[in-house]
């Protein structure tokens, strides 16, 4: 299992600065998502699943795997400029 | 350089931009002033707390800056994301564009800020007159991580399609 902590943005926040999910090693970002709806609850799982996972260089595809400890962020919709 | 971007927790500054993006060869410089806007669907605001992901956002800046250089070759571009919290009129975002002739600069300049819209991850918390703040909808950024990605080779099998 690996721990993962997720550092929160935009409406995230009212989460905190940080989620922390745990999963098998090898799983997909779409694990992970799914992880964070069991955390968060039902009622967020629209949101969860309009965002998108992040490593410190890229956005990452729902199947991306992962398969070791690394820092995440949850990026929500965005609304820039 | 012909490409600068950054984000920023200082005041944006409009000469800096202009500077930034001249060129002796360029007869025309096009910009963009993203300011807080008083008033957003009926309810009246105070201010708005901008959030960013620094580097991802400043990628995000530096890449459409790259596209749009493909779109309208010979042009320099100058983007500054403001982060932090901004009274109403202050600057949010800031887009320069020069070019050779006015037309590219203009063009440049309105694909970057509509894209920037689009793709770059940055969120919008405004704070109202009655105390109240709301953190703004936005673009999905789904389809960027699904069909704007190269293979990463860590993904399952057949997930790009």
């Amino acid at each position: 299992m690996i721990n993962y902590s997720i550092k929160c943005f935009g409406v995230f926040r009212q989460f905190g600065d940080t989620l922390c999910v745990t999963v098998d090693a090898g799983s997909s970002v779409q694990k992970i998502k799914e992880a964070l709806v069991q955390q968060l609850g039902e009622q967020h799982k629209t949101l969860v699943e309009e965002s998108v996972l992040a490593n410190d260089n890229a956005i990452l595809p729902n199947a991306y795997i992962l398969q070791e400890e690394t820092p995440l962020s949850i990026l929500p919709p965005v609304c820039g400029g | 350089m012909s490409i600068q971007v950054l984000v920023s927790p200082d005041p944006l500054s409009l000469e800096t931009a202009v500077q930034s993006v001249v060129d002796p060869a360029h007869g025309a410089i096009d910009t963009f002033i993203g300011t807080v806007r008083n008033m957003h669907e009926g309810k009246s605001v105070t201010g708005i707390t901008y959030d960013v992901h620094e580097v991802l956002a400043e990628k995000a800046f530096h890449e459409i800056c790259e596209e749009a250089q493909g779109l309208w070759p010979d042009t320099r571009y100058y983007v500054a994301h403001y982060q932090g919290t901004l009274d109403v009129s202050g600057i949010s975002i800031i887009i320069a564009v020069s070019s050779p002739h006015r037309a590219e600069s203009f063009e440049a300049c309105r694909y970057v800020i509509e894209e920037i819209k689009k793709r770059a991850p940055v969120w919008k918390k405004e704070h109202y007159v009655d105390g109240m703040s709301d953190w703004l909808p936005g673009h999905s950024l789904s389809e960027e991580a699904e069909h704007s990605m190269t293979c990463c080779g860590h993904c399952q099998e057949d997930a790009h399609g």
